[in-house]
């Protein structure tokens, strides 16, 4: 099976590439790619609980991330390592997302047969 | 001894606000020089913006799309568009613009296409041969 890795390093609703990446990744899996999903560098924000999307009127990046699971993708991790640059906590993250550490976001490069990085 | 390559190439950039979409074209023609294969091109995100008939160069400068369907033709390489991201985007194919009843802006060199035309693309490939496909994303 062909394995896909994607990497999302933007902050959600600011640009388009959040919601591009998650768009991407439900097409790679509906036609039976293997997808694993990484939040890297600003990527974290997208995984605030707290955030809201309601005045912006923009499809709610959380909620999305949280369904990925029903679409078959599964591994969905976050790059811990980044988590001390943007201050941010654990606890403050949706817990759909497992933290990995940058020597494990390598091996998954390098098992992966293609990389997208939004 | 020469290996075959074949290549699947992504492009997320648009041709005014980035020079992403030459080297890529570049790129493209170096491979095919060598003796390598591109699989297909395929515009995401803002490359859709280079398939956009609209788009008008600056006087002395060059086209993209121009450049794009010259390669295209050449080469027999087919140059996919992702239709969710280009009709987000302005960027409509017949069908899309006779829908809104508006013009359509797709260059017919180019194929409005889902994103799973790539993603199939890399799942055939990558099945058949693990080292025949590579993905490079502009």
């Amino acid at each position: 099976m062909t394995k896909l890795l994607i990497i999302s390093t933007h902050p959600p609703y600011v640009a388009s590439a959040s919601q591009d990446a998650l768009e991407a990744a439900l097409a790679a899996s509906n036609v039976g790619v293997e997808v694993t999903f990484v939040f890297s560098q600003q990527g974290l924000y997208q995984l605030l609980e707290s955030q809201n999307s309601t005045y912006l009127q923009k499809r709610s990046i959380a909620k999305q991330i949280k369904a990925l699971p029903l679409y078959d993708i599964e591994a969905i991790y976050y790059v811990k390592d980044d988590m001390a640059d943007l201050m941010l906590s654990s606890q403050a993250l949706t817990s759909v997302v497992k933290p990995i550490d940058t020597d494990a976001l390598q091996r998954l490069c390098a098992a992966s047969n293609a990389i997208l990085r939004f | 001894m020469f290996v075959m390559k074949k290549f699947l190439i992504f492009v997320t950039r648009s041709p005014f606000d980035s020079l992403n979409g030459q080297t890529a074209l570049s790129f493209c023609k170096a491979a095919i020089a060598l003796g390598h294969e591109i699989e297909h091109v395929f515009f995401y995100q803002q490359g859709i913006q280079h398939a956009n008939v609209d788009i008008q160069p600056a006087s002395g400068e060059k086209s993209m799309l121009t450049q794009w369907v010259k390669f295209s033709e050449q080469t027999k390489t087919s140059l996919n568009v992702c239709v969710t991201a280009s009709i987000k985007r302005g960027v409509l194919s017949v069908e899309d613009a006779s829908y809104i009843k508006s013009h359509s802006n797709v260059h017919h060199a180019f194929n409005p296409v889902g994103m799973a035309e790539y993603f199939s693309a890399l799942n055939k490939n990558t099945s058949s041969d693990t080292n025949s496909l590579i993905c490079m994303q502009f």
